[in-house]
């Protein structure tokens, strides 16, 4: 496997070094030596590569290298959940669409019109404005934003892989050997699981892929406007936090948005890497 | 007139689609816990929240509540702002920010397309040389960086480390146009990067493909030069791909200048929707969303139509 590994471009091992880090973060975010993320200490605004601090800290007193590492958590947490429940779910809705077509078909895709019509970003700052708010105006904890957060981004992302799910079916329902398979009396979810899932997952993973892309930038979009996660918890609230002393300490700033921008790079470069997988084999066909 | 049907088609589907997703949003609003009325003014006198909800139509259900505010919208009444001090129509906000968030995406658009058009069609020529590997890199790097990580590194560079430009703020073009494309800079550049990445790649593919077709080998053979062979012969055929898609970015654009607009303090449609969620205007926000969704729906559908009519193989793939 290794071996293989090796044989990849560049591109490909950056990205999956990238990621594999990203997640190690994630897991292993406790155990790590430094500073606490959410503990200020007696440096104000110190910049990178100062002893004890190797990213700096922040205006607050906070060390940056600890906001990141911590960071990696909510952002993964985030980008995977919604987008494995949200994909799972737009893949099976599409997927059985495509497959019975019918009124059950014409519904859905009205339905996903309707949700495709409304811009990504706005679609999931109506929602989480309307999932977060309270009753007396107190702002939501974050625990419960974060909840809220992942399921507007579920309910954002069923349409995008549904639809794709859906169009990636409708080219192999009507193959020669899926209506073999059919006429031979084969079971409908015996076909799907057996003839179509496997041919339709490549299409699916490469759009899952730019999906955790886009999540990790709405995240970040959300906290800039202001109604994301708040207090530095997350690589999108670190810099919502840190844009107001560019001018001063632009690490503070920088770190998270090079992590963003790295994160999107890789998931957007594995979706690419797929997706010309994916064009070699059909043009084989 | 086949023409004709197929117009008024996707005319009713368009008005369908915006009611729908108009009906979702007003479902949306009546979902919030508590009464809408009280949230977007607080301390508001009982009285004022009667009225409120009379105005607004929050004292009906959710269908007559969201027939009213689409039928309102219909007849050119958008709704209001409710704030303590009185209310004030949405129709002025909107006034001001479709017009400032249009401009916006146009500068994009021309910015983009612009750098995109030559450089796609030299690495195109050049595929599979040093340049265009090179290119091709740079171009990926750039399509994922996100816009506002662009706009915080921009701004600090170029307005704050070394003053050229304005860091943030609006001027009409009315008031001042020198002013008014200074203070756009920054903004356009932060949104074009990424999109002039993907027109690119979209033009780089389709003049690959039209580069192998024998009339350009006939033109080539002729002894035209090769600059006049890609603008002239090679670019009007490997176009389409790139100016529908251009078309259908108007739409997404639109809706994605929010964080731009936000973090320059632009007054576009973007900023108004978040001024909007921020100060808990939710009949406001309803309104805005379903503007953005509008435009969305109506870019899309006539790129379709004029696609349609372009070009007649479209219509029998679709099929």
């Amino acid at each position: 496997m290794f071996k293989r590994f090796l044989k990849k471009p560049i591109g490909y091992k950056l990205s999956t070094i990238w990621l594999v880090f990203v997640v190690f973060l994630a897991i292993f975010r406790d155990l790590l030596p430094g500073p606490e993320w959410d503990e200020s200490t007696e440096a104000l605004g110190v910049g990178p590569f100062s002893p004890g601090h190797f990213f700096g800290t922040t205006q607050d007193g906070f060390d940056v290298l600890a906001g990141i590492i911590n960071g990696a958590r909510l952002s993964v947490l985030v980008a995977v959940t919604s987008v494995l429940i949200g994909g799972g779910i737009g893949a099976f809705i599409g997927i059985t669409c495509a497959y019975f077509r019918g009124k059950y078909d014409r519904v859905v895709n009205v339905a996903f019109n309707m949700m495709l019509s409304i811009p990504n970003l706005v679609l999931s700052l109506a929602l989480i404005s309307v999932l977060a708010a309270t009753k007396d105006g107190v702002p939501a904890s974050d625990a419960r934003k974060v909840g809220v957060m992942i399921l507007s981004l579920i309910i954002v992302i069923i349409p995008i892989l549904g639809r794709i799910a859906r169009s990636a079916t409708l080219q192999w329902s009507t193959r020669e050997f899926i209506i073999a398979s059919k006429s031979m009396g084969t079971k409908d979810m015996t076909i799907i699981t057996k003839h179509i899932v496997p041919n339709v997952a490549p299409a699916i993973l490469a759009i899952g892929f730019f999906a955790v892309g886009v999540v990790i930038i709405v995240e970040g979009s959300l906290s800039i406007l202001g109604i994301g996660i708040a207090g530095g918890a997350s690589w999108g609230s670190m810099l919502a936090i840190g844009r107001s002393y560019l001018e001063f300490s632009p690490w503070e700033t920088y770190f998270p948005v090079a992590c963003i921008a790295f994160t999107v790079l890789s998931t957007n470069y594995f979706g690419d890497y797929v997706r010309a997988q994916l064009d070699k084999r059909e043009s084989k066909i | 007139m086949d023409i004709l049907r197929v117009l008024v088609q996707r005319l009713i589907t368009i008005f369908l689609v915006v009611a729908a997703a108009t009906f979702f949003l007003a479902c949306l609003i009546r979902l919030l816990p508590g009464d809408p009325a009280s949230i977007m003014v607080s301390n508001a006198l009982p009285d004022q929240v009667t009225s409120i909800r009379k105005v607004s139509g929050l004292d009906k259900n959710v269908f007559g509540y969201w027939w009213q505010w689409f039928s309102n919208m219909l007849t050119g009444d958008f709704g209001y702002y409710y704030q303590a001090a009185g209310n004030n129509p949405v129709s002025v906000i909107l006034k001001r920010s479709i017009p400032t968030s249009i401009l916006m995406v146009v500068y994009v658009q021309i910015v983009a397309l612009f750098v995109a058009i030559p450089l796609g069609l030299v690495s195109a020529y050049k595929e599979g040389s040093r340049f265009d590997r090179v290119l091709q890199s740079v171009l990926f790097v750039l399509s994922s960086i996100p816009s506002f990580a662009l706009a915080l590194v921009l701004s600090l560079f170029i307005a704050v480390r070394w003053p050229i430009l304005p860091p943030l703020g609006y001027v009409t073009p009315g008031e001042d146009f020198l002013q008014h494309l200074k203070y756009m800079v920054l903004p356009v550049m932060s949104l074009a990067v990424g999109i002039i990445a993907s027109y690119t790649r979209l033009l780089r593919a389709d003049v690959i493909a039209t580069l192998k077709e024998d009339y350009v080998m006939m033109a080539m053979s002729k002894g035209i030069s090769n600059s006049r062979v890609l603008w002239k012969h090679v670019l009007r055929p490997s176009s389409t791909t790139l100016l529908t898609s251009a078309a259908l970015n108007m739409g997404a654009l639109i809706g994605g200048t929010i964080v731009i607009e936000t973090l320059f303090q632009i007054p576009g449609l973007g900023y108004e929707i978040a001024f909007a969620i921020v100060t808990r205007q939710v009949i406001a926000l309803q309104t805005l969303i379903a503007i953005v969704a509008f435009a969305y729906v109506l870019f899309n559908s006539t790129v379709d139509i004029v696609a349609n009519i372009i070009d007649p193989r479209t219509r029998e793939r679709r099929v």
